[in-house]
């Protein structure tokens, strides 16, 4: 299923999302299109991290669409639910590497249903290749607990496209790290949509990611998609809610 | 206006309600490949490995104290040699599947609920998720069977501990050789004594697992959730191996075997 270049793979429409009384997303529409990075920013506790879970089907909407590659994914079954997200690397917000096991069981963890086709010696392979790119070689054999939040950061991210997902979701790649590092993350995003032709989902509050990363930029808040464009657009709006992030 | 339940007694049935669901789940998903296998092989090394310190010291001080406990009264009623196989009956039939599932309880049943607890509160569960690998399946059912099997064997090894520990008690007045004590134990010894103790050890691992795997799961944010996880998953597992212990009696008394 290799959607053509440009057609839109995540359609997200009239979502509502709520806790009890805490109605985080109302009614939000958002769409990505195929090949392409998609940046959202939003305060803390805007709902970003809730939106990304509902597009993995974590998270059950109250009501509204959620569809990846054609399918609504609240309807989904475990099976069909699981075949999408074959197709969907997940970099999570706290990096949530497994820390019982190294960094290389963490990388084959997602591909723990392929190790019997697969020979061992790909697996290896692939897990040498990930490391590599994310700047990390040599690193099999350590312990989560041994790697500093950065370096975390970047396995949790060769964990996310060890699999050669077709979309990314990246949950605050940059968060948490200094200028210099997180410059080079949102280069990383950019080089792995390029060479592995993915699309993405970037949440962030970093700008410079935003800058170097995105195609295009929707603003968040108060639970509704408050502004859509490119970096540029953005820069030139007048919006209060979405100037914030540009100062 | 409809009057509401008591808050305390609200509370208790939805933690009956919540444990049966996981009961249920877990025997709907324990049958359906794939099965875990090097992962319930690890757990059942782990539970093993962390049980055997303080299995071995409790099971062998309690055989020690039955027999120091009792031999005054049984001398003074003349019985001095029924030592051996009163202790014996007392440590295979009840203080041995007893002790061991109580000191699990506390030291398995709140690791395993602090392990996926926390695993909760930083998302690798919801990690698993997405990366295809049913969790509940991978780290719950591998833990529930890894203590299911395992609780018995560290009952029959806490009951061989135990009975040296009495030989040890007996020896510290009296002076009884080893051939002659063990052969007095197995003499009274019946299979109607073993069984129901070793059948009811596997009920004892599989509700220490049970609840240790469902306080973790459903362990809130926060690393307090994850401590509160672990406290109440040993209250109620201890709770749980006492009422399933009287059950246990209640039941073999019926089949006349006690
Ligand atoms: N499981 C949950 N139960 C109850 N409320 C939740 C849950 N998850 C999120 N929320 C609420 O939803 C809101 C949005 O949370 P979310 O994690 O999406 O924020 P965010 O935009 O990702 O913020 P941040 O930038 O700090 O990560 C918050 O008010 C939070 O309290
Ligand atoms: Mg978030």
């Amino acid at each position: 299923m290799n959607s053509p270049e440009g057609s839109t793979i995540i359609r997200v429409e009239h979502l509502i999302k709520s806790f009890d009384e805490n109605v985080v997303l109302n009614d939000f529409n958002v769409s990505l299109e195929k090949g392409k990075n998609l940046v959202i920013l939003g305060r803390s506790g805007s709902g970003k991290s809730v939106l990304l879970k509902c597009i993995m089907g974590l998270e059950k909407p109250d009501s509204g669409k959620v569809e990846v590659f054609g399918k609504n994914i609240p309807e989904l079954n475990q099976k069909n639910l699981d075949a999408i997200r074959k197709k969907i690397g997940f970099l999570f917000q706290g990096s949530a590497l497994y820390d019982s096991m190294t960094v290389k069981e963490n990388l084959e963890f997602p591909m723990r249903q392929e190790i019997n086709k697969n020979s061992r010696n790909e697996i290896d392979e692939r897990i040498k290749k990930a490391l590599k790119s994310v700047g990390l070689p040599g690193t099999e054999n350590m312990m989560p607990t041994e790697l500093s939040g950065g370096m975390k950061k970047r396995i949790g991210l060769a964990r996310a496209i060890i699999r050669n997902p077709e979309i990314i979701l990246y949950d605050e790649p940059t968060a948490g790290l200094d200028p210099v590092t997180g410059k080079e993350i949102s280069h990383l995003i950019v080089e792995i949509q390029n060479q592995y032709n993915t699309s993405a989902i970037i949440i962030t509050h970093d700008i410079s990611c935003a800058k170097i990363a995105a195609n295009k930029i929707v603003v968040l808040e108060n639970g509704i998609c408050k502004k859509e464009g490119t970096y540029d657009e953005m820069l030139k709006s007048d919006d209060k809610a979405v100037k914030q992030f540009f100062e | 206006m409809k009057r509401k339940l008591p808050k305390p007694i609200q509370q208790f049935l939805l933690e009956v309600a919540g444990i049966s669901k996981y009961f249920w789940r877990f025997w709907k998903e324990v049958f359906v490949p794939p099965y875990e296998m090097n992962e319930i092989t690890r757990q059942a090394y782990s539970v093993g490995f962390k049980s055997m310190p303080l299995v071995s010291v409790t099971a062998f001080i309690m055989g020690l104290v039955i027999v120091i406990q009792s031999r005054p009264a049984l001398i003074e009623f003349g019985a001095g040699s029924y030592i051996p196989s009163m202790s014996a009956l007392s440590i295979i039939r009840e203080v041995g599947p007893l002790i061991t599932a109580l000191v699990c309880a506390g030291n398995i049943g709140s690791s395993i609920s602090a392990e996926l607890g926390s695993m909760k509160v930083t998302e690798q569960i919801d990690s698993m998720e997405v990366s295809g690998t049913n969790p509940f399946k991978f780290l719950a059912v591998s833990r529930i069977i890894a203590c299911t099997i395992m609780i018995p064997v560290i009952v029959i090894y806490a009951d061989v501990i135990s009975l040296f520990g009495s030989y040890a008690g007996a020896n510290i007045k009296g002076e009884i050789s080893f051939n002659l004590f063990f052969a007095q134990v197995f003499e009274r010894l019946s299979f109607n004594d073993v069984s129901p103790a070793f059948i009811k050890s596997f009920f004892f691992g599989f509700s220490i697992g049970l609840i240790g795997c469902y306080k973790g799961f459903t362990s809130t944010k926060g690393t307090e959730g994850v401590g509160k996880a672990a406290n109440s998953s040993v209250v109620i597992s201890l709770f749980l191996v006492i009422l399933l212990d009287m059950v246990a009696v209640q039941v073999a008394s019926i089949f006349n075997i006690i």
